[in-house]
């Protein structure tokens, strides 16, 4: 049982570190296009889409404002803490990673470690049986 | 013994229930924040556009009246706004001053609306590029912001504006 709840904790460690690895800016590309920013901006007039996928026209608006400021040399976090500033949190497709997120980010896998632990305790405890 | 097998067999199924209800809360709270909208009690942002009708003149933040008035954004190609349009034509001959973004339109489009519809604004900008929109947080047409007297914005309505909306979101705050 030790060794098993080691190895799990094991697993999330790894897990943790490739989701790290995954959102660093070391994988990131350098040139900053606008596409990279509309993938990450929510239509607010459609469900589950970014504004890169919708042609709504609150969308096209705020595509061009994201390419003009980044003429005018704002970068990518300047931008989306300009449009969280004037719609919130929600206009952000990913949620970030805060206190008011982290029951989204982390609920699932809790939930998921918590019936992993049941399901292994009760095959577990039948064997012993 | 059998209540220990009872817990036994529901505590999963506890266990999903309250990750639902979780995930629900959090989820809900999380969306809020598009319907709340963080520009509620901040200042206006900068308004700078031409106007509809003069356009060797501006519409300016700055010079909106020193009480409370409502800022609609409307555009002849939005349903909601031609539904709305009577009851703000209403307002005004109630004596409420409306400032009108039109947001969209071409500027002889917008003429023929207002024409034909009737013209409930004190001035009307004009926001081809949507820039003030987004500079407001603005979703779409109709959508209808009460700025105070010290150009700040006390709350907003997404939708068509009827009697029982303005009574609810706007009327309370002017009578206070």
């Amino acid at each position: 049982m030790k060794l098993f709840t080691k190895n799990i904790l094991n697993l999330i460690l790894k897990i943790n570190f490739l989701v790290i690895l995954l959102n660093s800016s070391v994988l990131a590309s350098e040139s900053l296009k606008p596409e990279d920013i509309y993938k990450e901006v929510r239509c607010v007039v459609c469900e589950g889409q970014s504004i890169y996928d919708s042609n709504s026209a609150i969308a096209e608006d705020m595509k061009k404002i994201i390419k003009e400021q980044l003429k005018l040399g704002k970068d990518k976090e300047e931008i989306l803490n300009y449009l969280k500033s004037k719609y919130g949190e929600y206009i952000i497709l990913t949620p970030a990673y805060n206190n008011k997120t982290i029951i989204l980010w982390c609920g699932p896998v809790v939930f998921f470690i918590i019936c992993v632990i049941i399901a292994v305790r009760k095959t577990y405890l039948k064997k012993e049986i | 013994m059998n209540t220990k097998l009872s817990i036994s067999k529901l505590l999963p199924f506890i266990i999903f229930v309250i990750f639902i209800f979780t995930m629900i809360h959090a989820i809900y709270n999380f969306r809020k924040s598009l319907d709340s909208s963080p520009m509620i009690g901040k200042d206006l942002p900068e308004i700078q556009l031409k106007d509809l009708f003069d356009d060797s003149q501006m519409i300016s933040d700055k010079t909106f009246p020193k009480e409370y008035i409502l800022l609609n954004i409307f555009g002849s190609w939005c349903v909601a706004c031609k539904i709305e349009h009577p009851f703000l034509m209403k307002l005004k001959e109630e004596g409420v001053k409306i400032y009108g973004i039109n947001w969209r339109d071409e500027e002889s489009v917008a003429k023929e609306f207002l024409g034909k519809y009737g013209n409930p604004y004190e001035r009307v900008g004009v926001d081809k590029e949507g820039k003030v929109i987004i500079d407001l947080g603005v979703i779409g047409a109709a959508e209808t912001y009460l700025i105070d007297g010290n150009g700040k914005i006390i709350t907003k309505y997404m939708g068509v504006l009827n009697e029982t909306i303005y009574q609810e979101y706007f009327k309370s705050y002017i009578k206070n």
